[in-house]
């Protein structure tokens, strides 16, 4: 039988465009004493440390070796992880795992990422088959540009609806501390920005940003012990889907975002999600993603997210909201951005989190991590166990 | 004594030049050699479920299980299934260069079955759709195939 798990202490970084003040392993360290101050705790108290970003983006491999002094994994056990886009919640996931197995009391995790030392496309399209796509691959963005043509055609969306998700998210990020892109943007801009590949323009995208994030883990005992307001880990779920090999194949069935978030609704008994969670912070690294989504995490009918967005339903005051603190597309420092949703998460189930707080009280909270090769990492968060 | 904001802070530029080579297989490898040599684009069928891996790979991912021989003539025209201009460039891992995609890049259903991406000759946005049919046309011989997709200069449109 499994520990119970609960985040006992969060932290991340302002996020920018640019930090050339610290260094990679400054950055993570930023994060680190965010959140140990949150739990008030000390390195001491720490029994093991897990952290990921990804290699490519900064061209250092095995930066756990630099990382050490900075996330103070020196002389613990400890490992790092690479998913692309889920890692910041594969760290998560790792942490929660090392807490629950009974081995490690208080876990560390930290993920980061300094996009402004190397080339994001150039690294996110290394993930592609070396053999077969990448020599014509265009990153994140022809990736989410063919999600937002596919939804366009099959329902009807129009692109003021990616606008209207947009101008939401943005209005988030401004009451949001942390957020990098804060640009009190009207539905004009956001439709009169440069045009990548139809119907993706710029602002749709996520940014490329330098940030991290820690989380501090605990097992039930000493998680009651530390905090008065630990944030019970409900479950946690990760699903792989296709290789990029395979490709030009059609699989039957479900996608990673559908059976991962499908799984985590039934293992807790939610049959109504956006009526029994109460917020959720998702991985949208373009606002196509987000429009498309809402129904591949079981939240609407299929081809009703864009009347969601015309509805204002996952604005912060509206009936499910979803990403109050500005989402991907306001902030992504990559490695650790899936760990920023569950830090938000987490100050939301709090009570915490300030001028973003969503008006809905908050019991339960869902997070989403999307990326690597259309991996999906869904975590469920409570005020009580 | 710190560097202060406002100050230039030092960053140390890292031109790297790492080349790799990776083995296709002898699966891949034929699908491949066969675009290079024969202008042709074959899969393999996969003995269980009788999918067609394209390009070719020794275990089918859907069953696990090892393929045969059963190599499947996909032939060189298809329907264009999406379509995209790219007005951005991006930097290619492989080259560490600059990439511009000046042709609009497409997601092609050969007739015989297996989905590629390629590029597009025609480039003017009101002879685009979804549905168009194509052909692909590929480098002359004695033009250097290299043994990859390049091989394949672009789909050109099929007149009625």
């Amino acid at each position: 039988m499994a520990e119970r798990v609960a985040i006992v202490g969060v932290g991340q970084t302002y996020h920018r465009s640019r930090r050339p003040d610290v260094n990679q392993v400054e950055l993570m360290n930023e994060a680190v004493r965010a959140a140990l101050d949150d739990a008030q705790l000390t390195l001491r108290d720490i029994d093991a440390v897990v952290m990921g970003n990804m290699e490519l983006f900064e061209g250092n491999y095995l930066v756990d070796m630099w990382a050490s002094d900075g996330i103070g994994s020196y002389l613990k056990p400890g490992m790092k992880i690479t998913t692309g886009g889920t890692t910041g919640a594969t760290v998560s996931c790792a942490a929660f795992n090392h807490a629950a197995s009974g081995l490690f009391d208080v876990v560390l995790a930290v993920a980061f990422e300094k996009q402004d030392e190397g080339d994001t496309t150039a690294g996110l399209n290394s993930v592609s088959d070396p053999l077969w796509r990448r020599w014509i691959a265009t990153g994140a963005m022809g990736a989410f540009a063919r999600v937002g043509r596919d939804y366009i055609r099959r329902t009807g969306c129009k692109e003021e609806h990616a606008a209207m998700l947009r101008v939401k998210a943005d209005k988030g990020a401004c009451r949001n501390p942390y957020a990098h892109l804060k640009l009190n943007l009207t539905i004009e801009d956001v439709m009169n920005s440069r045009m990548l590949m139809w119907p993706m323009r710029l602002l749709h995208m996520c940014p490329t940003s330098v940030g991290a994030a820690a989380l501090v883990v605990a097992s039930e005992k000493r998680a009651k012990q530390i905090t008065k307001k630990p944030v019970w880990v409900k479950d946690w779920v990760t699903v792989h889907e296709e290789s990029a090999t395979t490709w030009s194949m059609v699989r039957p069935g479900e996608t990673s975002l559908e059976k991962a978030s499908r799984l985590i609704y039934q293992r807790n008994g939610i049959t109504k999600p956006a009526e029994e969670i109460d917020v959720a912070e998702i991985y949208e690294p373009s606002i196509w993603g987000e429009l498309a989504w809402y129904e591949q995490y079981h939240f609407c009918e299929p081809g009703e997210g864009w009347r969601w967005a015309e509805k204002g339903v996952t604005d912060m005051e509206g009936e499910f909201p979803v990403n109050p603190s500005g989402g991907v597309v306001a902030t992504n420092p990559i490695g650790a951005t899936a760990m920023i949703r569950i830090v938000e998460a987490a100050l939301q189930v709090r009570g915490d989190a300030g001028e973003h707080q969503v008006s809905r009280p908050v019991r339960t909270a869902f997070t989403t991590a999307w990326g690597g090769s259309n991996w999906t990492v869904a975590t469920l968060l409570t005020k009580s166990l | 004594m710190t560097e202060k904001a406002g100050e230039e802070f030092l960053v140390m530029p890292i031109p790297l030049e790492l080349p790799f080579q990776w083995a296709a297989g002898s699966y891949h490898g034929r699908t491949l050699r066969e675009i290079k040599d024969n202008n042709r684009f074959v899969g393999i069928r996969c003995p269980q479920c009788k999918s067609i891996l394209f390009p070719a790979a020794m275990v089918c991912p859907l069953c696990h299980v090892k393929v045969g021989e059963d190599w499947v003539e996909l032939g060189e025209k298809g329907t264009v299934e999406d379509f995209a201009i790219v007005e951005m460039s991006v930097l290619d891992p492989s080259t560490g260069k600059e990439r511009v995609e000046s042709q609009p890049q497409a997601v092609i259903r050969l007739d015989g079955g297996a989905v590629m991406e390629h590029r597009l000759e025609e480039k003017d946005p009101q002879k685009l759709r979804v549905g168009m049919r194509v052909e692909a046309v590929f480098k002359p011989e004695g033009e250097g195939g290299k043994g990859d997709l390049t091989d394949i200069l672009y789909f050109r449109t099929i007149e009625k």
